[in-house]
C-alpha cells in the first residue's frame, strides 16, 4: 500500500513552536493533509513522553495509534472524505549536536527514529546524563553526531538515524556554518549506519544527486513543522505493508518500496540562495562568487546558500540527472494556491480556509487534491482557476523568486502582474 | 624528556629534598610524571616511590599518563590510610556523606549549638586534626566522637589520626603541598625511608583549602625542617598573553612567561544586577558556540571558537550562580554542576530508591514501584522515561550504581561547566566568566568573619585561582563598586565595558514603574 510518511515535526514543548502541535492536532491534520505515518517528534522531553504513553496505544508492530476515546471525537468533526484515512505514528526526535570535531565547532541535526517506547527510554536515559531534556523538545547537546548514532544504534536494532536537513547552513551535516564534507568525515568509521539522509526544504532529489558520494544513501523529505498546518510540507512516499520495520526496511535499503518524495520548490526554502538578508541582497552562485561572496552593500560576508554549498561538494555538473531516479512529486501547499487564485495576501484567511475545506470535503485529502484528483474534479468542486493552479503546478510551470539568508522564497503559480485568468477566459478557452 | 623544558628538565634530573612551585599552566602534572618515569627508567624500583595526591581524580589522571603496568603507587593520603585497614575496619569506615550528616545532626541537637550541618563538619575536622580549640567546637566534637564510639565506627578524620604507615618509601612526593594541613604534613614526614628523599610540588598562591586546616606556610617549615632546595616552573602553556599579564600582577614574586603567542582578551563588564549579568553571560556563549538555535544562528561571529566545554562560569559562592544557572537551561544550553544534574536528587527520585532498595523489590519491574509510590504524576514524569527501559528493580540498581560513580554525567558530555571558585582548581577552559565581583562578594567576609590580612589573603588567592583558569578569552563581571582587589591589579590591557543595553533597559523599567 502507499504510504506518506513525515517523520520530522516537533511538539508544542520544542521552541517556536505552535501550541497546537499536540496529538489531537497532529492526529487531525494528519487526516486533513493525507499523511498515513507521522513522527511523535520530541520524544526526549518528558512531558511529552507521558502524553504519548498515554495517549497512543500500539497498533501494527513498532506504530501506534491515537486511542479511540481520543480519535473518536475528532473524527466526527472531520469531513467523512477523510475521515477514514489511515494515520499512524512513529517515534522520533530530532536532536541538536553542538561540539567540536576535528578542531571545529560543528552544529548538526539529527533525527532519530526507534521502534519502540523501550528503545525510546533507552535513550532518553542516556542523553538524561548529557544535558538538559527537559527544556525543550529538541534538546541541545553537547555531543559528537556519531556518539548519538552508537547510542541510536544501541538502543535497538531497527532505530534509525537520519541527519536532518543536511544542507542548511547553520545546523546541518553538510552545512557552510557548521558541518562538514563528507558523511565520513562527520561519522568516521560508522559512517556506514547512516543509510539515509533528510534533503530539507532547500534542497531537492536532484541537487543531491549531483554528489555521488550521496549515491548509496536514499533521499527522504520530511515536514520539520513546528505547526499543525506545515505538517507534511514536504513527505516521503513508500509503498509497503504496514509496520515499523518494513518502513525501516523500505528507507534503509532504498529498493522499490520506496518510491519517492513529495517536494517544496527548494528555491522556496530560506538559505537557497546566498545573501544578505538585512540589507536585501540576494545572489545566484556565480554573482556571488563575482563579489567574492562580500555584501555588495555592507562588506559583510554574505550567508552562503545551500546552492553554493552543494556546487562547492558536487562532483556533477548542475545539470545532471540520473538515468533512473526516485519519484518527485513538487507541490505549493494547497492553502497558497488558494491564496493566491483568489488574491487573498495570507493563506490562513477565511475565504481560504472555507475554499480549502470544500475541496478537502469533496475531494479527500490534501496530497490526493494537489498529486492525484483529476483536473475536472478539481474544477467542479472548486472552479476553473484553482484546477488550472494545480494543474500548472504539476507541470511544475511555476515562477520563483528563490529564498536566501533566512527569508523564505517566493513561489507563485502565476507570475506577478501576469492578470490570473477569469473564469470565463477559462472556460473559453478550454 | 625531550618535551620537556629547562626548568622542567631540571626538576626531573635532580635529586635530594625539593621544593617545586609551579605556577597555572606550567605542566606540573606532566613533570612529575616525567620525574616518576625518570626515576624507574634509573633502575629506582617502582614500590620504593610514592606520589601522594589531593584527589583520587588527579591521582587517577597520573596513573593513566604513566601506564596501566607501573606498579608505582600513586594515591591521596586517604587512599594510603584505607589500604592499610583490614576488610573488618574498612566496613566500620563511614565513607557515606549523608551518613556523617545524620551524626552531626545529632551531636548538634545534643549540644544545642546553632551551626548549619556544613559549618559543624568543618568545625569537628578542624577540632579533630588540632586546628582550633575553640570551646564549642572542643564540645561538638566530644559530642560527635561519642555517637561514632557508640555506633562502632570511625570517619575519614580518625583514619589519617589513626595511621601508622607499616612502609617507609626513598622517594615520596607530596603534589599540592599548599593543600596539605599538619596532619598530613606529619604523616609525610613518617612515609619516608631513613635515607629518603621528599619532595614536594605546588603554588603557594593556589591555597585556598586554609578554612579546612590546610597551611600555606608548610613551605617554609619544609625548606627549613628539610634543608630543601626551592625550584620554581615559570613558563606558563596555558594563558595567553593579555591574561597572563593581568594575572602575574596579584604577586610581586609572580613572573610566569607565556609560551602562546594569542594576545587573547580580558573583558571587565559592569552590568547593573544578576540578571543583566546572566544576559550577558549567555548572550556570550550563544555567540562562542556560533549559535544554539535559528533565532541567533545569523548574528553569530564568523567562526565559533569554542564548544560548550571549554567554557566555564567561576563564581566565589553558590548563590552568586544561581541566576546564570536558570538563564542558561532557560536558553537550552547544556550545562553541568558537579552532583547537581540528577534526576535521582529530587522528592520522586528519593522515594522511589528508598522502595526499590527496600527488600523483595529486586524482582518487580520499576514502573510498578513507581506506581506503588503513589506520587502526581508530574512529580514522577522526568523517571518514567528512564525506567520504562528496565525489567527489574536490579537491572536498574545496576545501572544506577554506575550512573552515580560518573556524578550522573557522561564522561562525553560537552557541557557549560558551572564552578565555585575553590572546585575551578587544577582546571582550563578555552573561556572563563567570573560572576560577581563587586566588593561585596569579593572578598566574601562573612558576617561573624573579621576582614584579617589573613582571610584577605585567602580571598586574593580565591580570584588568582578563578582567573588563571582561563586559556583565551577572561570576562569578569560585577555590579558596582568593583572588587578592591582590582585597585592593585594591572588593568591595562583589559578592556573596560559598561553594559549600556542593560543600563538602558533598567532605567526604562524604573521609569515604566514611576508612571
Amino acid at each position: 500500500m502507499e504510504l506518506i510518511v513525515d517523520l520530522h515535526l516537533h511538539s508544542h514543548y520544542s521552541r517556536a513552536t505552535s501550541p497546537n502541535m499536540n496529538l489531537e492536532s497532529i492526529y487531525s491534520w494528519g487526516k486533513i493533509k493525507g499523511i498515513n505515518i507521522i513522527g511523535t517528534g520530541d520524544f526526549t522531553h518528558p512531558s511529552w513522553f507521558l502524553e504519548i504513553e498515554q495517549k497512543l496505544e500500539p497498533a501494527e508492530p513498532g506504530l501506534f495509534k491515537l486511542k479511540e476515546k481520543y480519535s473518536k471525537n475528532l473524527d466526527k468533526n472531520l469531513p467523512e472524505s477523510i475521515r477514514n484515512n489511515l494515520m499512524r505514528f512513529i517515534l522520533t526526535v530530532e536532536i541538536s549536536n553542538i561540539y567540536k570535531r576535528h578542531d571545529k565547532v560543528r552544529r548538526v541535526h539529527n533525527v532519530v527514529v526507534v521502534p519502540s517506547l523501550k528503545a525510546a527510554s533507552f535513550i532518553n536515559a542516556k542523553l538524561d546524563t548529557i544535558g538538559n531534556l527537559k527544556s525543550d523538545g529538541r534538546p541541545i547537546l553537547g555531543l559528537d553526531s556519531e556518539d548519538l548514532l552508537k547510542i541510536t544504534l544501541e538502543s535497538s536494532e531497527e532505530s534509525m538515524f537520519i541527519p536532518a536537513h543536511i544542507w542548511t547552513p547553520w545546523f546541518a551535516m553538510f552545512g557552510s556554518k557548521s558541518g562538514f564534507d563528507s558523511v565520513e568525515e562527520a561519522f568516521g568509521k560508522n559512517a556506514k549506519y547512516i543509510k539515509a539522509v533528510e534533503t530539507g526544504l532547500s534542497s531537492d532529489p536532484f541537487m543531491n544527486w549531483r554528489l555521488s558520494q550521496l549515491d548509496r544513501f536514499t533521499l527522504v523529505s520530511n515536514s520539520d513543522a513546528h505547526s499543525a498546518r506545515k505538517l507534511g510540507r514536504e513527505a516521503s512516499i513508500l509503498n509497503c505493508d504496514l509496520s515499523y520495520s518494513q518502513i525501516a526496511d523500505a528507507i534503509n535499503t532504498g529498493d522499490e518500496r520506496f518510491v519517492g518524495t513529495i517536494e517544496f520548490f527548494p528555491q522556496e526554502g530560506k538559505y537557497h540562495y546566498s545573501g544578505h538578508s538585512k540589507c536585501g541582497v540576494v545572489m545566484s552562485p556565480e554573482e556571488s562568487a563575482e563579489v567574492n561572496h562580500k555584501c555588495p552593500k555592507c562588506g559583510k560576508e554574505l550567508v552562503l546558500g545551500v546552492d553554493h554549498r552543494i556546487s562547492e561538494l558536487a562532483d556533477r555538473p548542475h545539470d545532471f540527472r540520473p538515468n533512473k531516479h526516485k519519484r518527485v512529486d513538487y507541490i505549493v501547499p494547497l492553502a497558497e494556491i488558494l491564496a493566491e487564485v483568489n488574491s487573498v495576501k495570507s493563506s490562513t484567511a477565511k475565504t481560504v480556509e472555507s475554499k480549502f475545506n470544500q475541496l478537502i470535503a469533496a475531494l479527500g485529502d490534501e496530497f490526493s487534491i494537489l498529486r492525484n484528483s483529476n483536473i475536472k474534479k478539481i474544477a467542479q468542486a472548486g472552479n476553473q482557476k484553482t484546477a488550472e493552479a494545480i494543474s500548472k503546478m504539476r507541470n511544475q510551470d511555476v515562477y520563483i523568486e528563490p529564498g536566501y539568508d533566512g527569508v523564505y522564497g517566493v513561489v507563485k503559480i502565476f507570475k506577478p502582474g501576469q492578470h490570473v485568468q477569469s473564469d470565463k477566459q477559462m472556460s473559453l478557452l478550454s | 624528556m625531550n618535551r620537556l623544558n629547562t626548568q622542567q628538565r631540571n626538576f626531573v634530573i635532580s635529586s635530594g629534598n625539593l621544593i617545586l612551585i609551579a605556577g597555572p599552566g606550567t605542566g606540573k602534572t606532566h613533570t612529575l610524571c616525567c620525574k616518576l618515569e625518570y626515576l624507574v627508567e634509573n633502575s629506582i624500583n617502582e614500590t620504593n616511590i610514592l606520589a601522594l595526591t589531593f584527589t583520587n581524580k588527579a591521582a587517577a589522571e597520573m596513573r593513566k599518563r604513566l601506564g596501566l603496568d607501573s606498579k608505582l603507587l600513586i594515591t591521596t593520603f586517604h587512599g594510603l590510610a584505607f589500604r592499610d585497614l583490614s576488610d573488618v575496619q574498612k566496613q566500620r569506615l563511614v565513607t557515606d556523606e549523608l551518613q556523617r550528616e545524620v551524626f552531626l545532626k545529632k551531636a548538634l541537637q545534643q549540644t544545642r549549638l546553632k551551626l548549619n550541618i556544613k559549618e559543624a563538619g568543618l568545625l569537628v575536622s578542624l577540632c579533630k586534626i588540632g586546628e582550633t580549640n575553640e570551646k564549642n567546637a572542643l564540645s561538638l566534637a566530644k559530642a560527635y566522637n561519642q555517637i561514632l564510639k557508640d555506633k562502632g565506627v570511625i570517619d575519614y578524620d580518625d583514619l589519617l589520626l589513626r595511621f601508622k604507615p607499616k612502609k617507609k618509601y626513598e622517594y615520596v612526593f607530596v603534589d599540592e603541598f599548599q593543600d596539605t594541613n599538619k596532619l598530613q604534613y606529619q604523616i609525610t614526614k613518617s612515609l619516608v625511608a631513613d635515607n629518603g628523599q621528599v619532595q614536594v610540588v605546588g603554588d603557594p598562591h593556589q591555597s585556598v583549602y586554609t578554612f579546612r586546616g590546610a597551611s600555606s606556610n608548610l613551605f617554609t617549615i619544609f625548606e627549613k625542617e628539610y634543608k630543601a632546595k626551592r625550584l620554581e616552573l615559570n613558563q606558563t602553556y596555558r594563558s595567553a598573553r593579555k591574561i597572563t599579564t593581568f594575572t602575574n600582577s596579584f604577586y610581586r614574586d609572580r613572573n610566569l612567561q607565556t609560551q602562546l603567542t594569542e594576545e587573547g582578551e580580558i573583558e571587565f563588564i559592569e552590568t547593573p544586577s544578576r540578571y543583566s549579568e546572566a544576559n550577558y553571560i549567555v548572550e556570550k556563549i550563544k555567540r562562542q558556540v556560533g549559535g544554539v538555535d535559528l533565532l541567533n544562528a545569523s548574528d553569530v561571529l564568523k567562526d565559533a571558537q569554542s564548544d560548550f566545554s571549554g567554557i566555564a562560569v567561576i563564581f566565589r559562592s553558590h548563590f552568586l550562580g544561581r541566576v546564570v544557572e536558570q538563564k542558561l537551561k532557560k536558553n537550552n544550553i547544556p550545562i553541568q554542576k558537579a552532583g547537581g544534574n540528577s534526576i535521582w536528587a529530587n522528592k520522586a527520585g528519593q522515594a522511589f530508591l528508598e522502595l526499590a532498595r527496600t527488600k523483595n523489590m529486586l524482582e518487580k519491574s520499576p514502573l510498578e514501584i513507581l506506581h506503588e509510590l503513589k506520587l502526581p504524576d508530574v512529580q514522577t514524569m522526568e523517571l518514567r522515561p528512564y525506567l520504562f527501559r528496565f525489567d527489574n528493580i536490579s537491572q536498574f540498581l545496576n545501572e544506577y550504581e554506575i550512573l552515580k560513580q560518573n556524578d550522573f554525567v557522561d564522561p562525553k558530555a560537552n557541557l557549560v561547566s558551572l564552578l565555585t571558585m575553590h572546585a575551578s582548581k587544577g582546571l582550563e577552559f578555552e573561556t572563563v566568566f567570573v560572576v560577581g565581583l563587586e566588593n561585596k562578594n569579593m572578598p566574601m567576609i562573612l558576617k561573624y568573619e573579621k576582614e584579617t590580612k589573613h582571610r584577605l589573603a585567602e580571598e586574593k588567592r580565591l580570584l588568582y585561582v578563578a582567573t588563571t583558569r582561563a586559556k583565551q578569552n577572561l570576562i569578569l563581571l560585577y555590579k558596582k563598586p568593583k572588587s578592591k582587589f582590582f585597585d592593585t591589579l594591572n588593568l591595562n590591557a583589559v578592556k573596560k565595558v559598561r553594559d549600556e543595553k542593560a543600563f538602558k533597559k533598567r532605567l526604562r523599567q524604573s521609569q515604566i514603574k514611576l508612571l
